[in-house]
Parts: C-alpha cells; sequence; structure tokens
C-alpha cells in the first residue's frame, strides 16, 4: 500500500509528520486566512518547540513568539505561553505579569492536571458541571478559565457563577481581559463593552482585544470606532491579514443587485429528510428569489419526501418547480451531476444549489448575484455557514490547501475552532473552496466544469474538488461572508453526535482520493496562496 | 509458470484447447504445471472418470483435491435435470460504443431459456445507446428487455441498484450482472451457474473465470480469497494477470469472484446482503465488499473455473499507471476497512476457513 498520511487527523499529528519548514509555510496560510485561536496556537507551538532545529531558523523563532504572544492575549491565563515567552525572551514582554501567572500555576498545576484529565471526552454540559463543583473547592483562576471555556462551549449558559467569582486581587486585570474575551467569544457585545471600559487603558498595545472590541462596537452600530480600532491593530500587526480584509470590508460590501431581469436555477436534492426538507423550502420562498426555475431531486428517498415535494407547487406557483424521483440514493455528486445535466441548466445565467436542511437569508440570492456582479472572474459564490442554535456558531466559512506533500494534502481548516459569529467574516474574498450547502455557479463555470466527481460518492470533498477543478481552469472562487446560511446538519459547536467509523472511513477514503487527484495537478498553481 | 520447453509445449496445446493431445502426450510427465494442464484437460473434456483415476497418482495437494471434488460432482450430476427459473440479468453500460454491441451479441447466444434482461447507459456520451440498440437486435424475440437511459454517469453500484430497485424482479429466482465488456461468453454460462446455485444451496453469489481476449490465454479473474484484513492493507489471492494453465479450473468456495458476470440468488440478496454500495463509486472494491457482505450474512460464494468468458476490462488495465485511479482504489480500500471490524472480518474469515477444509475433504 502507498504511504499515506490521512488528512483526517488532527493537526497535531499532522504537523508532526511534515518539515518545520511546511509547518511555518501552513501557518502563514492560516494566518491570511482566520484570526488565531488557543487551540491552532497549541498545536503549531508544540510541534516548532519539539523541532531541535527549532533555533536554526529565524521566522520560525519569530512565529514562535508571534503565537506565545496571541496566546498570552487569546487567554492571559495561559501560564505555559507566558514561561516560553519568559525563556525566549521578547521585547516589551510584561515580566511582572509573567512572573505572577507562572508562581500562580506552579502552586496549581497538579490540580489543574487532574481537572484536564477527568474533564477529557467529557460532553460539554458534564466538564462544566464538573469544573464548576471544582470551582467551589479550588477558585483559583485557572479553575475560573476552564470553566469559562467550557462555559463557552456550552452557549455561554449559565454566566451566573461568572458574576458570583471573585478573582485574586493582584489578577483582576488579567481576569476582566479573560472575562471581555469571554463575552466576545460568545457573541455578547453588549457584556463585553462594559467590560472595556474598564480594560481600554491595558490593552491598547495588544491587537487581539482590538479587533474584538472594533466587532462590538460595529455591532452597536459604531462603525467609526470599529473602523479605528482595526486600524491600530493593524498597525501593532501588520501582519492580519482577515482584519484587513474586514476593515476594507465595512460599510463597503457589494450589496445586492436586483434579480428580476436575471435568470436562475436553483437545485436542491434530498434523501429521507422530508421535514427538515419543507423548512428549506420554505426559507426558500420566504427569500426574494423572483421567479426561477427550481428542481428538487428526492434521492431515492424512502420516508415521505415526495408529499413535500408535491407540495412545492403550492409552495412555488410563480416559479418553474418541479421535482425529479429517483428510485435509488446515487449519491450527492450523481445527484448533482443529474440536475446539471439538464438542457434547461445552461438556458439560466446562474445555477445555485441548496442543501435539502438548510435557513437561508432573505437576500442571499441578490447578494450572490451582487458579488457575481462585481467580480465576473468568479466561477462559484458561497456563503457563510452557521450552525443552528444561540449564539450561531461558524460551522464553515472557506478553505483552501493549507500545503502538500508527496503524502499529504492538507486542507485549511473550515472556520476556527469552537468560535461563535461575531462578525469577524463577514468579509467578500477570493478563496479555493466555499461550502456546498449554499452556493452558486455561473453558467459560464458550469459549463466549464459540469461534473461533480463521483468517486466521492455518497459524499465529502466533492464540492471541494469541484472548486478546485474551477480554479484549475482559472475562475475564481468567492467567498461572501455578508450571507448567513444556516446548515441543521451536525448541529452543535464541534458536534460529533453523527458522527461514526464508518463516516470516518468515507472521509478518510476520500480524502485518499482527494490526495490522488489533485497533488501533481496543483504544482506550480497559485491554490493555496489566497 | 516454470518455464521449459515440455511446459511450453503443453502450453501452447492447451491455449488452442487440445485437450486430447495434452492427455495423450503429457499425462505421464511430473512437472506440476504439466499435470495442472492435464488434469483441466480432463475436465474440460468431460472425462470426469478418467480424471478420477488419473489423479490417484498425483500428490494430495489442493489443487488436485478441488480437480477430484469438481470430477465426482460433475459425473454425479451428469444426468441430472434441472429446473431453468426466472433469472434477469442486468448490465450497466458507459462509454463502451467499440464493446458494448459485441458483449450483447455474445450475451444473446445464452442457451438459458428463461431469462429477461434489464440494460442502463451510464451516462454514455459517446455513441454506446445507438450501439446497444444495435446490440439488443440479437436477443431472440421472447427474451423481454427493459432499457433505461441515465443523463449522467452516477456510478457503478449506483447504476446497479438502480436496475435492482426501480423493476420488479419478483417473478426472478436469480439475478445475474453481465458487464459491457465482454468478449466471448460461453453460451452455456447461465445454465452452469444456476446449475450451481442449486446444487449449493447455501451459495448467493456463484461466478467463473475472466479471462483477457485473444492469446495467450491470461486470467484476471481467478481464485480471489482474503489474505490480509487488517488496518495495513486489504489482499487477496491472485490480484495478478497470470498465464491461464488450468490452474483455476475446478469448482471451489471463494471469498469473492469476478463481478463482470456472475450470478445471485435473488431472494438474500434483497432480504440479507443488500444493495452495492455508493461509496465505492465509480468502481472498484465495490464487488469485493459486496460479497464480502454476502459472507457476513452466512452465505457461500462458488467459483467455477470452468465456466470461463473473455473481458476486455479497460478499466482495470489503467489502474496500473493512472494516478487517479490508484488513489481511488486506496481511497475505497480505506472506506472498508472502516465500514467493518476487523476482528469480526477475520474471525469470519479464520471460521470459512475451518469450515473449509471439512467441505474439501467431504
Amino acid at each position: 500500500m502507498l504511504k499515506y498520511t490521512p488528512t483526517f487527523h488532527g493537526l497535531p499529528e499532522i504537523l508532526n509528520n511534515i518539515s518545520l519548514e511546511d509547518v511555518v509555510k501552513s501557518l502563514k496560510i492560516h494566518i491570511s486566512h482566520f484570526h488565531l485561536d488557543t487551540s491552532i496556537c497549541h498545536a503549531y507551538i508544540n510541534r516548532i518547540l519539539s523541532d531541535k532545529n527549532l533555533l536554526n531558523s529565524k521566522e520560525t523563532v519569530f512565529f514562535l513568539q508571534y503565537l506565545c504572544k496571541k496566546l498570552i492575549q487569546l487567554d492571559p491565563f495561559e501560564a505555559s505561553a507566558w514561561r516560553i515567552l519568559s525563556q525566549i525572551g521578547l521585547e516589551g514582554h510584561d515580566i511582572d505579569t509573567s512572573k505572577k501567572i507562572c508562581a500562580l500555576y506552579q502552586k496549581h498545576s497538579q490540580d489543574i492536571d487532574r481537572l484536564a484529565n477527568k474533564i477529557s471526552g467529557l460532553n460539554t454540559h458534564a466538564a462544566l458541571d464538573t469544573v464548576l463543583s471544582h470551582l467551589k473547592k479550588n477558585n483559583c483562576p485557572f479553575v475560573a478559565d476552564m470553566a469559562l471555556s467550557q462555559t463557552q462551549d456550552n452557549g455561554g449558559q449559565p454566566e451566573d457563577w461568572i458574576n458570583e467569582y471573585i478573582p485574586p486581587k493582584d489578577l483582576v486585570k488579567e481576569w476582566d481581559k479573560r472575562l471581555f474575551l469571554h463575552y466576545c467569544y460568545i457573541n455578547n457585545p453588549k457584556s463585553a463593552l462594559k467590560i472595556w471600559e474598564r480594560i481600554e487603558k491595558h490593552v491598547q498595545e495588544e491587537e487581539v482585544y482590538l479587533n474584538y472590541a472594533a466587532e462590538c462596537f460595529i455591532q452597536n452600530n459604531d462603525l467609526e470606532m470599529g473602523r479605528k480600532l482595526y486600524l491600530k491593530s493593524l498597525k501593532l500587526d501588520p501582519l492580519q491579514e482577515p482584519m484587513r480584509r474586514r476593515l476594507d470590508s465595512l460599510g463597503n460590501g457589494p450589496g445586492i443587485s436586483p434579480i428580476q431581469n436575471r435568470s436562475f436555477n436553483i437545485y436542491l436534492y434530498s434523501y429521507n429528510k422530508a421535514r427538515i426538507l419543507e423548512s428549506t423550502l420554505y426559507s426558500l420562498h420566504n427569500s426574494n428569489i423572483g421567479t426561477p426555475r427550481i428542481r428538487l431531486l428526492l434521492n431515492g428517498c424512502t420516508d415521505d419526501s415526495e408529499q413535500v415535494a408535491r407540495n412545492g407547487y403550492e409552495i412555488f406557483p410563480e416559479c418553474d418547480y418541479d421535482y425529479i424521483k429517483l428510485p435509488v440514493n446515487i449519491g450527492a455528486p450523481a445527484a448533482r451531476n443529474w440536475l446539471v445535466s439538464q438542457e434547461e441548466t445552461f438556458k439560466r445565467e446562474f445555477t445555485a444549489f441548496l442543501d435539502d436542511d438548510v435557513t437561508i437569508p432573505e437576500d442571499w440570492l441578490e447578494r450572490f448575484t451582487a458579488c457575481m456582479d462585481k467580480h465576473p472572474d468568479a466561477g462559484v459564490v458561497g456563503c457563510k455557514v452557521l450552525y443552528p442554535g444561540t449564539p450561531y456558531a461558524y460551522q464553515y466559512l472557506f478553505r483552501c490547501l493549507s500545503f502538500t506533500t508527496p503524502d499529504i494534502t492538507r486542507l485549511s481548516p473550515a472556520t476556527p475552532s469552537r468560535q461563535y459569529d461575531n462578525g469577524f467574516y463577514d468579509i467578500i474574498r477570493s478563496t479555493s473552496n466555499v461550502m456546498g450547502c449554499c452556493h452558486m455557479f455561473s453558467q459560464k463555470a458550469l459549463q466549464s466544469v459540469p461534473d461533480f466527481d463521483i468517486r466521492f460518492s455518497p459524499s465529502q470533498l466533492d464540492d471541494i474538488a469541484h472548486d478546485l477543478e474551477l480554479k484549475l481552469k482559472g475562475f475564481d472562487v468567492l467567498y461572501c461572508g455578508k450571507v448567513a446560511c444556516i446548515h441543521h446538519q451536525n448541529s452543535g459547536v464541534g458536534a460529533k453526535s453523527d458522527i461514526n467509523l464508518n463516516k470516518i472511513g468515507n472521509t478518510m477514503g476520500n480524502y485518499m482520493k482527494f490526495h490522488f487527484k489533485f497533488t501533481n495537478r496543483i504544482k506550480g498553481t497559485p491554490i493555496g496562496h489566497e | 509458470m516454470k518455464q521449459n520447453k515440455y511446459i511450453q509445449e503443453c502450453f501452447e496445446l492447451f491455449n488452442f484447447s487440445k485437450f486430447e493431445n495434452i492427455i495423450k502426450n503429457f499425462k505421464d510427465m511430473s512437472d506440476p504445471e504439466i499435470q495442472t494442464m492435464v488434469c483441466a484437460s480432463f475436465l474440460q473434456l468431460g472425462e470426469y472418470k478418467g480424471l478420477l483415476r488419473h489423479i490417484t497418482n498425483l500428490p494430495q495437494e489442493r489443487e488436485h483435491q478441488l480437480q477430484e471434488k469438481t470430477a465426482r460432482y460433475l459425473e454425479q450430476t451428469k444426468n441430472k435435470k434441472y429446473d431453468t427459473p426466472l433469472v434477469d440479468i442486468i448490465l450497466l453500460t458507459c462509454n463502451r460504443e467499440g464493446y458494448v454491441r459485441k458483449a450483447l451479441q455474445e450475451l444473446a447466444k445464452t442457451d438459458y431459456p428463461n431469462y429477461r434482461l434489464f440494460i442502463a447507459d451510464n451516462g454514455s456520451t459517446d455513441s454506446t445507446w445507438e450501439e446497444v440498440q444495435k446490440g439488443l437486435r440479437f436477443f431472440p424475440k421472447n427474451v423481454q428487455i427493459f432499457s433505461e437511459q441515465f443523463p449522467t454517469n452516477i456510478g457503478r453500484p449506483a447504476g446497479h441498484n438502480w436496475l435492482l430497485a426501480k423493476f420488479d424482479h419478483s417473478d426472478a429466482e436469480h439475478i445475474a450482472l453481465a458487464d459491457d465488456d465482454l468478449v466471448k461468453i460461453p453460451p452455456t454460462w447461465l445454465k452452469d451457474m444456476v446449475k450451481l446455485m442449486e446444487d449449493y444451496p447455501k451459495a448467493a453469489a456463484v461466478g467463473g473465470k475472466a479471462l483477457n481476449p485473444g492469446l495467450p490465454k491470461v486470467v484476471h479473474g481467478g481464485i480471489r480469497n482474503f489474505t490480509q484484513f487488517s488496518s495495513e492493507n486489504i489482499e487477496l489471492t491472485n490480484s495478478n494477470d497470470t498465464y491461464d494453465y488450468g490452474q483455476f479450473d475446478f469448482i471451489d468456495k471463494v471469498d469473492h469472484v469476478i463481478g463482470c458476470l456472475q450470478l445471485y440468488r435473488k431472494k438474500p440478496l434483497f432480504d440479507d446482503i443488500g444493495l452495492f454500495d455508493i461509496r465505492f463509486s465509480p468502481v472498484q472494491f465495490v464487488d469485493i465488499e459486496h460479497h464480502l457482505r454476502t459472507k457476513l450474512h452466512g452465505y457461500d460464494i462458488i467459483f467455477n473455473g470452468l465456466i470461463s468468458f473473455e473481458h476486455y476490462r479497460e478499466f482495470g488495465k489503467k489502474s496500473k499507471n493512472d494516478r487517479q485511479y490508484i488513489g481511488n482504489a486506496i481511497g475505497n480500500k480505506i472506506k472498508i476497512l472502516y465500514k467493518y471490524d476487523l476482528q469480526e472480518i477475520n474471525a469470519l474469515l479464520s471460521q470459512k476457513q475451518a469450515e473449509y477444509k471439512s467441505w474439501l475433504h467431504s
């Protein structure tokens, strides 16, 4: 069997299998796409520190410092990052705080390690309960910090314990910073801004806080303050490409394009999800779509989806609506191809695909059209995909190739991990892949790459492969963060409820197919460097 | 195959089906390869008693045991009357304008009196559909034919599932699968496979020996048994093409038979084993996985090397050099490994091995 490192492995395993040079390369790509989060920082820091060649490269040392600096901003109670910074030295490093945090951590480290082990593998509710009950016995800020993380994973609830918690007097400032971030992480700008008043003067040199505060002000309709804070942040760290894009996007979106005189196909395919399919059809009906041609393909459904499909005639009386019933499930890529293969496809200017389990905003089609109008090179445009629930968590934003070696083709993550939507990614950008649950193709693009590859049946990576094919043909792939689609699949942050070995195997198998399909073909192309 | 002058000579005769000459000139020679050809010649000529006499002088190796078992079975059933239940043959074709007409012409020679044909064009972009129409004209008028044309290629597993699910097969006893690139098929193939189904009631699938077209005879579908099913790899015997010198010319219980021409017993297929798994789309390991499922449900798979057919197998040839194709194969192997519990599979294989031994000596 050919050697291959499955890219389904977590980032730490993947990073351990590539050279330090590739590690840095993939980090740079990540930074150009997403805000850093604590788990990404940990993965890269651990990988870099484990490399004996670490000190041979100035760039690597720079990024090690960079990551540690971010990490202590993202979580002021990250004692390990403080310690590393003390060891390797960094201009402007807050030695006093570092000493305080490290000394306190030293005192509690065993207890914290035990607690971390105890909650490992528990679900979010059970983990939070365990940490909160531990907090009653040991109210050190590291336990409170863990409790905040668990509360974050729990959608920000419960919060009463937060008001009751009293941090050590000499770490009040750090606790306030942590609390500010907590409210930002769970997208509660009102509570965050209250704390901002207390910490503002302390964090003027810390770009992470300025970024989060910027979004709080933007949500509070103070666009000017948001802009000001982003400008300041970018001055402190010019490498923050996502923040630059966000700044550029403020008040500068493509808006909406009227669609009355434009022509669209809207394609959906469904497999045994009658109820959610019905909601999806109503969501589509409630959006501004004009009078498109709509086709719903029932992919071997055995539930009452056909009744829902028949209701479509009444839901869309003004549209050219119909449904196609197949006797068996032919898989997602073949279902897409079946729809695309109809002659009518190419008589319309655009073809949008929707999954059978989405809630879409009113203006999705108008915004997609506006994006396409503004970016004539784009072959496809997709959107910000969120999990249902409160607050909305990111499910899928955009992806590119992180790096490729003869053994690995690694895609960048689709979102930063464990993040709720706070506006950071309400941008329009070129990328290599957008999610297939709500995206729209130009006629020219579909004519150029009409087929989704059935080797990725029944699903997983078929959309990504199609987007890459478009890129290889010179089309751009656009992400439009001004459209938020709620995708009901696998609901919940980091939801794993629906994951089993069978599905993992399918995904891993498809990653393998993907690797062999593209590795040689993308060499020397700009894919992966957007 | 070892090479020497006699083996070479015998092999040439074997290629031209000069079985009498082989028996006459080579039956006393000791080379194992020659003895394989001699025994195969007895079987090919239907001289089962002759083989049984000859084989007593040969070492008790598995191959000879199987030849002997096959000869005894064929001798016993020589005059047996068999039923001819309805068989539905399903055939999927995609972009085979150069082959499909010939495949249909060959199938139309099937001498079985009670079958129907279900054919689907799987999104061909060439003139396959027109060639199918020409090919269908070869079939006798009494053969009912149902055809479908898909607007796109939905892959082999989904295509077969379509033909299985869309049409009413309730009257059929068996379902046969035939590929669109079969080049030569013996007219008796279906009769012979149905016979095996009757005589092996635990069998859910029956298949034969697939050869590359032309000479010398090269087998690409022989005896296929799992030799490895671990997290590292899945391996089966006889994965590579090999010269045909009769080494597979007997009946055997196996883990897999080539899917290009095979017969399923309908009831277990629909009730227990289930449809083909579309995760292995477009091809590769579809049938291996389906046969694995067949065995997991307690059914046997019977191989009869005396039913041999020629099969063009363009896709299979491509696999050796095509990077995407290799990736697809490895990807599908991974999918199988994760679909099944390795311990369960290995326990099954060990159990089947023990059962096999007692079957072989029965």
